[in-house]
C-alpha cells in the first residue's frame, strides 16, 4: 500500500461550533457552579480520582469496605482527574473533565449523526445533544462521568469503523481500535453493549449499502422474475458486493474485543477470580414505571423529554429512512428501557435483567434519536413538516410550533439540569473539615468510623481522610458478608432499604469490636435511638452540625492491614495502559490536525508502502471468479421493481390541499379550544380526587409528614379546631421515638360508612423507625362541612403538672484521668479502672428459632460503668461457632449495684438468605436473619467486660400502675411510665425480667415506649407476656467471664421480685426496669 | 572520548585479572572462648577467641542474649581474636550464650550480665483500684524496680512499700523481688477512702499511687418520708416525698454517691410501682405521685437484693362531693357535660384528672376524657348509637354519676 496523502479543507458546520460554544455557556456555567455535588455518582469518581492522586500504581483502597481493590472500575476518567487534579484540585478537574468530555461527546454526534442524516440535520444533532434531557440528567443529576467520557470516543470511532468496512482504509481501522481502547478505558460497558447497539448498526448500514451499490465492472442486467437459471448469479452478485465489508468486518471484530479485553485486563481478570456474588441492589428503574410513577418521571420521561412528543415521527424517519438499523436498535433500546412495565426487558435479558440497571438502555436511545430529531429540525424548518403546517394552518401556526418546539425542548432541558434544586436527593452540603479535623485529632483515624445521613457526599468526605470506614459508595466492591448478602447500596441510607439495611447496619452497629468501628458521624437523627440503644453515646457536635457517637471499649486497628495483591504487571498495566489508551485514542482523533505535517516531516525516513497483510493478489483472483459467476444470462434484463413497497404505497397516498386562510383560522380556533377544555376537566378532576374523606385522610398525613402544617391545620373541623398557633403549640410538645424520629411508611384508611355529613374511618398509620416499626390506629369521625370532608381535632394532653418549679439533686460524673497536655502514650495513671462486675446468672434458649443468652448482670463496683456483654457458642470441640453481642436488650450504662437484664439475640449475617432478602423490600421488625452454624451447639460463654463512664445515666423514669391483665386469653402487663425527672425521656425503655421457680431468668424482653415523656408526666403502656412455654431451654448455665475478685461480695440475699405472675404463664415473677434516652443531654 | 574508553578498558582487564594466591596455611585445629562468667549491663566485655596453631582467618561468633541474637565475625590475627561486646548488646541482664565456628571446630561459652544499680522512678502499681473496706479484701500492689537501662534488678533486691490509709494510719511493707519484679497483698481496712501508697528501693523514689476502700453492701436500710408532714391525698395529682435513712456499711461507711436504689411500692389496689434513684451522700429520695382514690401504700427501698423494712402509708380521700352529669341529643351529636368536680376545698379538680365515660344500652361504648376547668365536655356522634335508652356513666376516681338518655 502506498501512502496518499489529499488534505481538503472542509468548512466545519456552524451549528457544530455554535453548539461546542453552548456545551462551554450551558452545562460549563452549571459545572463551574456547583451543580454537580447534589448528583449521585459525581463524589465517586472523585473518590476514586483522590485514590490515584495519592498512589497512582496502588490497586488497593484501605478506605472502604475494610479495604477494595480499584481494578474494579474502569480507571479512564477518574485518572484523567486524578492527573489534573495534582495541579488544580480534584473539584476543578472534575469539571475540567466533564466538560472536555461534553465536547467530545457533542462533536461525536456531529459526525455519528452524519452516517444517517444529512449534513444540515447532522449540525443539528449536534446542537441537540447539548440541550438533551438525558445528557443534562446524566451530568447534572446522576454525575456519572464515565457515561458521557467514554460514549464521546465510542460515537467518534463509528465514522472510523463505517469508513474502514466501506472503503478499507488501514488508518481507520487502526483509528478505530484505538478509539474503542479509549472507550474502554473510560468505561468498558460503553465498548461492549456499544458494540451491539450503536457499532451492529453501523456494520449493518455498511453491509446494506454495499449489498445495493453495484459494482463498477457489474453487468447491469436486473431480472424482473427469480428462476432456477439466474438465482446463483444473482446471489453470488450480491455476495460478491458484500463480501469486502463482510471480510474487513471480521478483521475489525478481533480488534474491538482485543481493545476491550486488552486495555482493562487487570479488571476482567478481577472479575473472574472474584465474581461479584452480591444479592442485587433493587434499582428503579427495573421498577414497573405505572406502579412507581417517580422511578417513570427519573428513568424514563426526564430522558426522553420533550422527544416523547414527536416519537412518532422519529420512528417513521427511521424506518422510511437508511437509519432504519439505527432505528431497529433504537427499538430495542427503548423497549428494554421500559424496566418492569412491561414482561419484554425480563423476557429478553434472563437473569441479568436483576443486575443490570436499565435507565442505561434508555440512555443509549436517546442518543440514537438525536440525528433522526436534527432530521425533524430540518423537516420543521424547511422539509414537509413546515409545509404542511404552512399549507393547513398557516405561517403563523408553524412559526409559534417552532418556538414551542424550541422553548419546551429547552426549557425541558433546564428543568432536568438543575432537577437537583427541584428535588432533593441529598442533604445539605456538608463541610468535611471538622469531620477531618476529629478524626486527626488524638489518634481518632487508628479506629474505623461511619457516616450517617451523608447521602453521596460521603465519598467527597472520604476523599479528604486516610480513615477508614467499614461502609462505601461503590456497591460493586463489597466484600463484607454483611453488606455483600443484602441489597444494602450503603449503610449511610440504610433507612432506606428497610430491614435490609437497617438490620445490616444493626450488625454492625451490635457487634463493632469486630471491625474496630468506634465513631459514628450522624447527619440523620433518625439512626438515634438505634445508636443509643446499642450502646453508643454522644461525644460532641461538630461545627457543620454533625453528632459523633463513639462506642467505648473498641479494640484499635491492627498496624497491618489484609489487602488481596495481584501480580505486580497488572499493577503496572491499571496504572498505564488506560492513560496510554486515551492518549492515543486522543492523537487518533485529532491524526487529520497533526496527521500530514508529521507524515510530511517523517516521509524521507518512511518506506514507500507497508505490507500490512498483503491479502489483494488473493483477493482479486477470488474476485475475478465471483465476477465470473455472477453473470445474468441477456434474457433476463428487465426494468427495476421496487422491494419496499411500503414505501411506494407511501408515496401514492393522497395529499392534502392547502387550506384557504379561514379554513386555517377555524383550525387554529379548534386547536386552542381543545387545549384549553383539556386543562379544564383535569383541573376538576384531580380536584374531585383530592375531596373524598380517604383522600382528606391521606393528605392529612402527607402534609403531616412533609412538615406542611398550614395545609394540616386546614383539613381540621373547623368548628373545633383550636387556633393556628395552639394547634402548632401542641404539635410542638409532641415527641418521642415516633413522633421525632419515625418515617411515615404507609397509612391504610378504612371507611367504615357514615352518613352525608359524618364519615367513620379506621386509619393504621406504620411509623418505621431505626428500632421497630409502629402502626397505630385511631377512628376517626369525619364530618362534612359545605360540600369539604374534615378531620376531628385530635386530643391534647391538657395535663398540669403538680409543681410550678421542681428542685432535684444529681450526681454528675467527670471521668479526665490525669492526662497532662503531651504527645506521648497515655501513662498508667490516666487509664481508668475498669469496673468490677458480676453475671448473675445465664441461659442458652431459643425463642421461635431464634438462639438467645439471657441473663443478668450486676455493677460490683463504685463507678458508673459502660457495659459490653458478648455470648460465645461453642461446639462439643470446643471450637467457637460465633460470638455476638447484646444490643438494644440490656442496660450497657449501669450505676453502682445496678442490675441489668441481658438478652442476646444470635443473628447470621444480615439478609444472609438470600430468599429473604430477595422479597425483603419493606420493613420488618420481626425478621431476623437466621444462624447457621458449623456443627451443634454444645456450650457457651458469656463474656462481660466494662469501662468506667460517666455518660446516660439518668434514671428520672419510673413505672407504676404495674398489673396483670389478660385480654382474649393473652396475658400482657399493663403499667404506667412516669418521668419524675427535670429531663423530657425521649425514649423510654423497659426491661422486663422473667424468672423461673428456681429464681433464674427464664426470658428477657424489652419495650420502647412510642412517645416521649415530658418531666412530672405520664403515659401507658401495655406489652404482652411471651408464655414459658414457647422458651426453649438449649443450656441452663453456661461459663461465665468477667472483670470481678471478689464473687463472694454479692449479698446472699435472697433476690426480690417486683411482680409475681400466676402459674399459667410458666413464670414466677417479672422485674421490670426502665431507663431512657433523653435526647437533650 | 576514545582515551577515556581506553582508560576505561584498562582498568576493567586490571580488574578480571586472578587474584594472588594466598600463602597455604594449616588447618585450625582448636578454638577456645575466653570470657569473664559475670559482668555488669553497659560495661564493655572483652570476649578472646583463641585458634591454634597460629591461625590466620575470621570466626564467626553467634551471641545470644535474652533480647535477641546476634551473629558477628572476629579477625583471627596469629591465633588470637578479641571482640568488645558493646552497647546495645551489654545492655539487657540475663545469660549470654557465646558460639563461634570455623570450619568444623566449634566452642561455646556463657556469660551473666547483672543489672546495675537501680534508678527512679519506682512505680508501684496497684489492682484491683478498688476494693470493700472490710478488712477483708485486697489489692495487689507491685513494683518493678529496674536499672537505668530498664532491667529488673536483681532478684531478692528490698522494695519498701508504704500506704497511707483513709484513717491516716501508716502500713509499711517490705518485699524482696523475685522473678524480676517485688509484690505483696494489700488488706483493706474498715475506713471508707483513698489510701496512697509509694515504693522505694535503694533509695530510689517514685510517684504515688492510689487504691480507693470503698464501702460495702449497705446494712439497715429504711424508708421515711421526705418531710415531716407531707399533705397525704388520694387526689392522683400531688408527689409524695419519700428517703431513705443514711445507707452504710456494716463498719459505718456511707455508700458512694451514684449508687443506685430503687423504691418499690405496692398501692394496695393490685398494681405495683418501680421508682429508681441514686444516693446523695448516703441517701435517696424519690416522690410517689398520689393515687386517685383512698388506698394503703407500701413502699420499700432495694439495693440490689439488700431490702428496707416497709414504709406504709394511708392516703385518705380527698374529700370531694359528687358532680352532675348532663347529656343532651341534638340532631348530630350527644352533647355531655359533666361538672362541676371539685375536690376536697371545693376546688376544681386539676385539669387532666381522667374521667371515664360508659354509655350503656343497644349497644355500649367507653372513653376516657380529660377534666379541664372542673368540668368534662365532650360529644357523641348520634350516628354511632342505634335507637333507644341509655345508660350514661361517669367515673372520676372512685366517685361516679349517672345520667339517662332517649336516642328517639
Amino acid at each position: 500500500m502506498r501512502y496518499k496523502y489529499m488534505q481538503r479543507r472542509v468548512p466545519i458546520n456552524p451549528y457544530l461550533l455554535t453548539a461546542l460554544m453552548l456545551v462551554i455557556a450551558f452545562h460549563g456555567i452549571l459545572l463551574v457552579s456547583g451543580n454537580f455535588k447534589r448528583t449521585y455518582d459525581a463524589y465517586v469518581h472523585i473518590f476514586f480520582a483522590d485514590h490515584y492522586r495519592r498512589t497512582w500504581f496502588d490497586h488497593w483502597d484501605y478506605r472502604w469496605y475494610t479495604g477494595f481493590p480499584l481494578i474494579s472500575y474502569p480507571p479512564g476518567s477518574q485518572q484523567s482527574i486524578g492527573l489534573l487534579g495534582r495541579a488544580i484540585g480534584l473539584l476543578p478537574a472534575f469539571v475540567v473533565v466533564q466538560i472536555a468530555a461534553l465536547l467530545n461527546l457533542t462533536l461525536g454526534m456531529y459526525r455519528f449523526a452524519k452516517l444517517w442524516v444529512s449534513e444540515e440535520a447532522a449540525g443539528y444533532a449536534a446542537l441537540l445533544i447539548v440541550f438533551s434531557s438525558s445528557i443534562c440528567e446524566t451530568v447534572h443529576v446522576f454525575g456519572q462521568l464515565p457515561t458521557t467520557f467514554s460514549l464521546g470516543f465510542l460515537l467518534n470511532t463509528l465514522p472510523f469503523v463505517k469508513r474502514w468496512l466501506s472503503e478499507g482504509d488501514w488508518r481507520d481501522l487502526i483509528r478505530a481500535w484505538l478509539l474503542h481502547a479509549a472507550t474502554t478505558a473510560g468505561h468498558h460497558v460503553t465498548t461492549l453493549f456499544g458494540a451491539v447497539f450503536f457499532a451492529g448498526p453501523v456494520i449493518l448500514l455498511a453491509l446494506v449499502e454495499a449489498f445495493r451499490q453495484p459494482k463498477a465492472d457489474e453487468a447491469m442486467l436486473h431480472p424482473a422474475r427469480i428462476r432456477r437459471s439466474n438465482i446463483r448469479p444473482l446471489m453470488v452478485r450480491r455476495f460478491r458486493r458484500i463480501a469486502p465489508p463482510l471480510i474487513r468486518t471480521v478483521i475489525y471484530g478481533p480488534g474491538l474485543i482485543a481493545a476491550l479485553v486488552l486495555v482493562v485486563l487487570p479488571y476482567w481478570l478481577w472479575s473472574s477470580s472474584d465474581p461479584i456474588s452480591q444479592v442485587p441492589i433493587p434499582h428503579a428503574s427495573r421498577d414497573s414505571f405505572l406502579e412507581n410513577p417517580n422511578a417513570g418521571i427519573v428513568f424514563w420521561l426526564l430522558p426522553y423529554g420533550s422527544t416523547l412528543l414527536v416519537l412518532p415521527y422519529l420512528f417513521y424517519k427511521g424506518f422510511f429512512s437508511r437509519a432504519w438499523p439505527m432505528a431497529l436498535s433504537i427499538s430495542l433500546l427503548f423497549l428494554l428501557g421500559t424496566g418492569g412495565t412491561t414482561p419484554i426487558p425480563k423476557a429478553l435479558l434472563g437473569g441479568a435483567f436483576d443486575i443490570l440497571t436499565l435507565d442505561r438502555f434508555t440512555f443509549w436511545a436517546t442518543i440514537l434519536f438525536t440525528p433522526l430529531l436534527g432530521e425533524f429540525v430540518v423537516s420543521m424548518r424547511r422539509g414537509n413538516l413546515a409545509r404542511y403546517l404552512r399549507e393547513q394552518f398557516g405561517r403563523t401556526m408553524w412559526r409559534t410550533t417552532q418556538g414551542c418546539c424550541v422553548l419546551i425542548y429547552v426549557g425541558v432541558a433546564v428543568f432536568t439540569a438543575n432537577f437537583t434544586q427541584f428535588r432533593r436527593f441529598q442533604p445539605d452540603p456538608i463541610d468535611p473539615a471538622p469531620l477531618v479535623a476529629f478524626l486527626e485529632k488524638d489518634e481518632h483515624w487508628r479506629w474505623r468510623y461511619l457516616m450517617l445521613g451523608f447521602g453521596d457526599q460521603m465519598a467527597w468526605v472520604s476523599a479528604q481522610t486516610t480513615a477508614t470506614t467499614v461502609d462505601g459508595n461503590y456497591h460493586s466492591a463489597r466484600r463484607l458478608p454483611e453488606l455483600t448478602t443484602t441489597p444494602v447500596e450503603r449503610l449511610e441510607g440504610a433507612k432506606f432499604r428497610g430491614i435490609p439495611g437497617i438490620g445490616s447496619l444493626q450488625q454492625f452497629l451490635a457487634v463493632p469490636d469486630k471491625y474496630n468501628l468506634k465513631y459514628v458521624f450522624s447527619n440523620d437523627q433518625f439512626y438515634d435511638p438505634l445508636l443509643y440503644f446499642s450502646g453508643w453515646h454522644r461525644v460532641q457536635r461538630l461545627e457543620n452540625g454533625l453528632v459523633v457517637w463513639e462506642r467505648e471499649d473498641i479494640p484499635p486497628l491492627p498496624e497491618i492491614l489484609p489487602r488481596r495483591e495481584i501480580p505486580w504487571f497488572q499493577r503496572i498495566m491499571w496504572g498505564i495502559v488506560p492513560p496510554s489508551a486515551l492518549f492515543l485514542g486522543i492523537l487518533a482523533l485529532t491524526a487529520s490536525l497533526w496527521g500530514p505535517r508529521v507524515r510530511r516531516m517523517l516521509r524521507p525516513f518512511l518506506p514507500q508502502s507497508i505490507p500490512i497483510i498483503p491479502y489483494h493478489r488473493w483477493w482479486n483472483g477470488v474476485d475475478q471468479r465471483l465476477k465470473r459467476w455472477s453473470v445474468v444470462p441477456m434474457t433476463n434484463d428487465q426494468q427495476r421493481t421496487r422491494w419496499q413497497i411500503w414505501r411506494t404505497l407511501w408515496q401514492k397516498r393522497p395529499r392534502l390541499k392547502p387550506a384557504p386562510p379561514s379554513a386555517q383560522a377555524v383550525r387554529n380556533g379548534l386547536i386552542g379550544l381543545i387545549i384549553l377544555g383539556s386543562s379544564i376537566v383535569l383541573w376538576r378532576y384531580s380536584t374531585q380526587s383530592q375531596q373524598s374523606p380517604e383522600a382528606v385522610v391521606l393528605a392529612y398525613y402527607d402534609d403531616l409528614d412533609f412538615r406542611r402544617f398550614a395545609a394540616a391545620y386546614a383539613r381540621l373541623d373547623p368548628q373545633t379546631r383550636p387556633s393556628y398557633d395552639q394547634y402548632l403549640l401542641e404539635l410542638s410538645v409532641q415527641g418521642g421515638l415516633v413522633a421525632s424520629y419515625g418515617k411515615l411508611d404507609a397509612v391504610i384508611v378504612e371507611d367504615l360508612g357514615g352518613d352525608a355529613t359524618t364519615r367513620i374511618v379506621d386509619v393504621e398509620t406504620r411509623w418505621v423507625t431505626a428500632l421497630n416499626e409502629y402502626p397505630i390506629k385511631e377512628r376517626l369521625i369525619l364530618v362534612q362541612r359545605d360540600g369539604q370532608w374534615y378531620l376531628p381535632t385530635a386530643k391534647v394532653d391538657v395535663r398540669v403538672p403538680p409543681d410550678t418549679f421542681i428542685r432535684q439533686a444529681a450526681i454528675d460524673w467527670f471521668a479526665a484521668g490525669r492526662r497532662r497536655v503531651t504527645t506521648t502514650i497515655t501513662s498508667f495513671a490516666d487509664v481508668q479502672d475498669r469496673p468490677e462486675l458480676a453475671v448473675l446468672s445465664s441461659r442458652l434458649v431459643s425463642y421461635q428459632g431464634r438462639t438467645s443468652i439471657v441473663g443478668e448482670v450486676l455493677n460490683l463496683d463504685v463507678d458508673p460503668a459502660d457495659l459490653t456483654v458478648t455470648g460465645i457458642l461453642f461446639d462439643s470441640d470446643d471450637r467457637e461457632l460465633t460470638r455476638y453481642n447484646a444490643q438494644s436488650v440490656i442496660n450497657h450504662k449501669l450505676l453502682p449495684k445496678e442490675v441489668t437484664p441481658f438478652r442476646i439475640d444470635f443473628e447470621g449475617v444480615a439478609g444472609a438468605v438470600l430468599s429473604d432478602t430477595l422479597t425483603a423490600g419493606e420493613f420488618d421488625p420481626n425478621a431476623f436473619s437466621p444462624l447457621t452454624l458449623a456443627s451443634p451447639i454444645d456450650h457457651f460463654t458469656v463474656y462481660a467486660k466494662a469501662v468506667v463512664t460517666n455518660r446516660d445515666l439518668n434514671r428520672g423514669l419510673a413505672v407504676q400502675d404495674i398489673e396483670l391483665r389478660v385480654d382474649d386469653e393473652q396475658p400482657h402487663i399493663q403499667l404506667t411510665a412516669i418521668n419524675n425527672g427535670t429531663e423530657e425521656a425521649t425514649i423510654p425503655h423497659i426491661l422486663l425480667t422473667y424468672y423461673d421457680a428456681h429464681g433464674d431468668v427464664a426470658w428477657v424482653d424489652h419495650a420502647f415506649v412510642a412517645s416521649s415523656i415530658r418531666p412530672q408526666r405520664t403515659t401507658a403502656v401495655s406489652i404482652p407476656i411471651i408464655p414459658a412455654t414457647a422458651i426453649h431451654v438449649i443450656q441452663p448455665d453456661g461459663d461465665l467471664v468477667v472483670n470481678a475478685l471478689v464473687e463472694a461480695a454479692i449479698p446472699p440475699a435472697e433476690p426480690g421480685y417486683l411482680l409475681n405472675l400466676p402459674a399459667t404463664t410458666g413464670y414466677t415473677a417479672v422485674r421490670i426496669s426502665i431507663h431512657g434516652y433523653f435526647a437533650e443531654n | 572520548m576514545r582515551w577515556l574508553l581506553l582508560l576505561l578498558g584498562c582498568w576493567w582487564l586490571t580488574a578480571c585479572q586472578p587474584q594472588q594466591p594466598m600463602p597455604m596455611q594449616s588447618a585450625p585445629t582448636a578454638l577456645t572462648i575466653e570470657v569473664a562468667p559475670t559482668s555488669g549491663v553497659g560495661v564493655d566485655l572483652p570476649i578472646r577467641l583463641y585458634v591454634a596453631p597460629d591461625w590466620n582467618g575470621r570466626v564467626t561468633l553467634t551471641l545470644q542474649t535474652s533480647y535477641a541474637v546476634h551473629v558477628q565475625t572476629v579477625s583471627i590475627q596469629q591465633g588470637l581474636g578479641t571482640l568488645l561486646l558493646t552497647k546495645p548488646w551489654n545492655e539487657q541482664r540475663g545469660d549470654v550464650s557465646i558460639v563461634a565456628r570455623v570450619d568444623q571446630l566449634h566452642a561455646s561459652a556463657t556469660t551473666t550480665l547483672q543489672p546495675s544499680a537501680v534508678v527512679e522512678p519506682i512505680r508501684p502499681l496497684v489492682g484491683a483500684r478498688s476494693i470493700i473496706a472490710n478488712g477483708a479484701t485486697w489489692s495487689m500492689v507491685v513494683v518493678i524496680p529496674h536499672d537505668q537501662f530498664g532491667n529488673p534488678i536483681a532478684d531478692a533486691s528490698l522494695v519498701n512499700i508504704t500506704a497511707q490509709r483513709p484513717n491516716q494510719q501508716r502500713t509499711r511493707l517490705t518485699a524482696k523481688t523475685a522473678h524480676l519484679l517485688a509484690w505483696q497483698r494489700l488488706y483493706s481496712q474498715t475506713v471508707a477512702g483513698k489510701t496512697l501508697i509509694s515504693a522505694q528501693s535503694q533509695g530510689r523514689f517514685g510517684p504515688q499511687a492510689e487504691l480507693l476502700e470503698v464501702a460495702g453492701w449497705p446494712v439497715q436500710l429504711s424508708v421515711q418520708l421526705a418531710q415531716p408532714l407531707p399533705r397525704l391525698s388520694a387526689d392522683g395529682y400531688t408527689f409524695i416525698p419519700i428517703q431513705t435513712n443514711l445507707i452504710q456499711d456494716a463498719f459505718g461507711n456511707v455508700v458512694p454517691d451514684g449508687t443506685s436504689v430503687v423504691f418499690e411500692v405496692d398501692d394496695g389496689l393490685g398494681q405495683k410501682r418501680s421508682i429508681n434513684s441514686v444516693t446523695i451522700r448516703g441517701i435517696a429520695e424519690t416522690q410517689i405521685l398520689s393515687p386517685n382514690q383512698a388506698t394503703r401504700f407500701t413502699i420499700q427501698a432495694r439495693i440490689f437484693r439488700i431490702t428496707s423494712a416497709p414504709l406504709v402509708l394511708d392516703i385518705p380521700p380527698d374529700g370531694a362531693t359528687d358532680f352532675l352529669v348532663q347529656a343532651v341529643v341534638a340532631t348530630d351529636v350527644i352533647s355531655v357535660t359533666v361538672g362541676p368536680i371539685v375536690g376536697s376545698l371545693q376546688q376544681y379538680v386539676p385539669d387532666g384528672t381522667m374521667a371515664l365515660l360508659q354509655v350503656n344500652g343497644p349497644i355500649r361504648l367507653e372513653q376516657t376524657t380529660d377534666v379541664v376547668a372542673g368540668y368534662l365536655q365532650t360529644t357523641i356522634r348520634r350516628s354511632l348509637l342505634p335507637s333507644g335508652r341509655y345508660l350514661l356513666t361517669c367515673w372520676v376516681g372512685d366517685r361516679q354519676s349517672n345520667q339517662v338518655f332517649i336516642i328517639p
